[in-house]
């Protein structure tokens, strides 16, 4: 082999190879071919997996180029001689992944650049499918990191969605609250006005007999003081159940020191008179006799206390039961305090007795419930005051349970 | 390339004469010319030129003065301004047989520029040209127009009929082969993993019987170029134009890593005779005028014999007229292989009317 041929083949057989980038690769390989055999043009043409060509690399003058027709050709050979125009032949290389184009002026000793692919060939496919490998892994992983990506992405809208959410969950769940309140709020105005008759007609009866002694000359000194003694234990009674109520609704996050055997007796004062016109009886159980003192929110527990009461009171009514009764008990053990409240309704449903406490639960009708009332007082008794609040079947009925734990500093 | 062509000793003689102020008046001028833009601009007339070593006006050299080629309305010229930063659309070259390209030798960007331009053209467009400069200083800016002188410039004379062209040099083989292992553009770094210039020394001072240094190195290297091998078994010349303190070549041309070079040694008889080989091939349609771009290490090296060269070419060929320059570089490609910028050649064009 002559001095020149040497050189080219040296050259060329060095330019493979240099690089994994298959374009900055195959760039070195086609240019030093190009350069070395005095070609005009000079290309390379990757195949991928789905038969199509893609044009890499491309040098000298502009060629065009019939890919179909020349893959179908090299199906059968591996190197094709064609002329191209009166002046040039493109020489055609096929690739393992591809094929490369070179256009050399007619009188150019083919014969030669042909041997020097034969050598390289093998190097060069070596080469390229190195190439596409590591092309292929960077696409993984670029792949990957994109999927990364999305992926924060998208748990970062959830957590923006969760939060809005939670917001707007929050918020509903103060409206409810507050249409729970309105709606006993509505309740116990019944019980009130039902309460004021009797003292308003002893009042008004106290007043008239006055009045009409008075006119006959019949009013002595001991009946006024009786009639006066009347009318002022009635407007006492009524101003209590006033500031009762007031209690109850007031919204404030201001805590007072209470004893909780008044709050027990002011919610069923509250409730007394619906409950008498459902024909419920109201049995008080045992009442622990020492006043039992609590720091506490006012109106919380008469919340709760109301809604567990207004809950038996719909179960009786429902139920149609004969001789309704509640029954109510306070019981001071060594940690906590004990309210009960037990009805003769016939008891909760089994399957869904661990339900009756979770939002949005209830057994009446959409008219009727909202199911907040127990999930309210669940809140209040368990995460507000640090107790437990549960419910169990009797043999007559449910019986609810308030555990208060004692010697607690409350922050309510 | 039609037109009426003269050469002016000075700019005041080149305004002396009534020219048209709609044609467009390519220059070639020198370095030891006093080139004032401001001055030619007075004329008001349309200018394109560049500042060569020195200028061929009918077969014979002048180191200074103006050539000045009145062009037909009809020729395309295109300017431009930065080589390395340009937009040329295939368009312009419909319908174009031959280019005559006039660039700054000493640019960076030649090759570059070359290998698009040979990129956009047809399959069959020759392109044909020289680098402009000042031998003795890179930097200066050689290429004009009205708005003044550039430094990355170059211009192109778009040609509807074909040049034909020639190529010479005839260097020969002094030692080799040796291969370029270590190579970043035009910088030769090592030959035969040792550093270049210790190669090139120890091969050119058992000729010249003497030490290679800086003062001397133009002198000596001008007569012992690299030559690339290349596949048709010529050599593509490489002018070594200095050597730097970390042993590299600084050549005038770009070289590829692991290339298997040459040192070249010149006999003046061969280089002669080389160049009437090119004036032949540049003739051989019969041209009464021939284009010449004529490497200046060449012209150095043949001193007086340049001018027997001249005389050999005009009396071998059907030409009776040569114009030219001398060159930092030269260009030729017929579409036939790939385009290079040449040095210490010989380039003849032909252009028939």
């Amino acid at each position: 082999m002559s001095l020149n041929k040497l050189s080219i083949s040296y050259r060329c057989h060095n330019s493979i190879g240099n690089s994994l980038d298959l374009n900055e690769m195959m760039l070195e390989v086609v240019k030093t071919f190009v350069l070395e055999t005095d070609a005009v043009h000079g290309s390379f043409y990757s195949l991928h997996d789905n038969n199509s060509c893609k044009n890499i690399v491309s040098i000298g003058k502009k060629i065009s180029l019939d890919l179909f027709l020349i893959r179908s050709k090299l199906e059968e050979k591996e190197i094709l001689v064609e002329k191209y125009n009166e002046k040039i032949n493109l020489l055609i290389y096929k690739l393992e992944k591809g094929c490369m184009f070179f256009a050399y002026d007619l009188n150019s000793n083919l014969d030669f650049i042909i041997s020097i692919y034969e050598s390289f060939k093998n190097k060069l496919n070596i080469s390229i499918n190195s190439c596409l490998n590591v092309e292929k892994l960077r696409d993984n992983n670029n792949e990957l990191l994109e999927q990364k990506n999305q992926l924060e992405k998208l748990t970062n809208n959830l957590k923006d969605e969760i939060e809005i959410a939670t917001k707007l969950n929050i918020e509903k769940e103060k409206q409810m609250f507050e249409q729970l309140k309105m709606a006993q709020m509505g309740e116990l105005i019944g019980n009130i006005a039902h309460q004021w008759r009797q003292p308003l007609s002893v009042i008004s009866t106290a007043a008239s007999g006055m009045k009409i002694k008075k006119e006959l000359n019949m009013l002595t000194d001991p009946d006024f003081a009786n009639y006066s003694q009347s009318i002022l234990d009635n407007s006492l009674y009524l101003s209590n159940t006033i500031d009762e109520f007031r209690d109850y609704i007031k919204e404030s996050h201001r805590e007072k020191e209470i004893v909780i055997q008044e709050r027990l007796k002011m919610a069923i004062n509250l409730i007394e008179s619906s409950f008498t016109l459902e024909n419920i009886r109201i049995i008080q159980g045992f009442i622990e006799e020492e006043d039992i003192h609590f720091r506490l929110v006012l109106g919380n527990l008469l919340q709760v206390l109301i809604s567990i009461l207004n809950n038996s009171k719909d179960a009786l009514t429902i139920n149609d039961i004969e001789n309704k009764w509640i029954k109510y008990e306070l019981i001071k053990k060594e940690n906590v305090v004990l309210i009960t409240i037990e009805d003769n309704a016939g008891g909760i449903e089994k399957k869904i007795l661990d339900k009756i406490f979770n939002p949005y639960f209830t057994t009446k009708h959409q008219s009727q419930g909202t199911g907040v009332g127990l999930y309210s007082g669940y809140d209040i008794i368990v995460n507000k005051l640090n107790g437990n609040l549960y419910v169990k079947n009797t043999e007559h009925g449910a019986k609810f349970f308030i555990e208060l734990p004692l010697n607690t500093n409350y922050s309510i | 390339m039609y037109g009426r062509v003269n050469y002016y000793t000075s700019i005041d003689e080149f305004k002396k004469i009534k020219h048209s102020a709609t044609k467009t008046h390519l220059v070639f001028t020198t370095e030891k010319s006093f080139l004032d833009i401001n001055e030619l601009n007075k004329m008001n007339i349309k200018l394109i030129g560049g500042v060569f070593p020195t200028i061929i006006y009918k077969n014979e050299t002048y180191s200074d003065g103006f050539m000045v080629f009145e062009l037909n309305d009809s020729t395309d010229i295109l300017f431009i301004e930065n080589i390395n930063d340009y937009n040329i659309e295939k368009e312009n070259f419909d319908g174009v047989k031959s280019i005559v390209t006039i660039l700054n030798g000493f640019s960076k960007y030649n090759s570059s520029f070359l290998e698009r331009i040979f990129e956009e053209v047809d399959l069959d467009t020759n392109i044909i040209g020289g680098g402009a400069g000042i031998f003795s200083d890179a930097n200066r800016e050689v290429i004009f127009n009205n708005s003044g002188l550039y430094k990355h410039a170059a211009f192109l004379i778009l040609l509807d009929k074909k040049i034909d062209i020639g190529v010479g040099h005839g260097w020969d083989v002094l030692e080799g082969p040796f291969i370029s292992t270590k190579v970043e553009g035009k910088k030769l770094k090592q030959i035969d993993y040792k550093n270049a210039i210790d190669v090139y020394k120890d091969t050119v001072e058992k000729y010249v019987k003497k030490e290679i240094t800086k003062e001397n190195f133009l002198e000596v290297s001008k007569d012992f170029p690299l030559g690339i091998v290349k596949f048709n078994g010529d050599s593509l010349v490489r002018d070594p134009i200095a050597f730097t303190s970390d042993g590299s070549l600084i050549l005038a041309g770009d070289i590829q890593p692991n290339s298997i070079i040459n040192i070249l040694v010149g006999k003046k008889d061969s280089l002669v005779k080389d160049a009437c080989l090119a004036g032949k091939s540049a003739s051989k349609s019969g041209c009464e005028i021939l284009m010449m771009f004529e490497c200046v290490s060449r012209l150095d090296y043949l001193g007086d014999v340049f001018e027997e060269q001249m005389g050999k070419i005009v009396d071998e060929t059907s030409a009776k007229h040569i114009f030219g320059v001398i060159s930092i570089g030269e260009i030729a490609n017929d579409g036939n292989r790939y385009i290079y910028f040449l040095n210490k050649s010989c380039v003849m064009g032909g252009i028939c009317r």
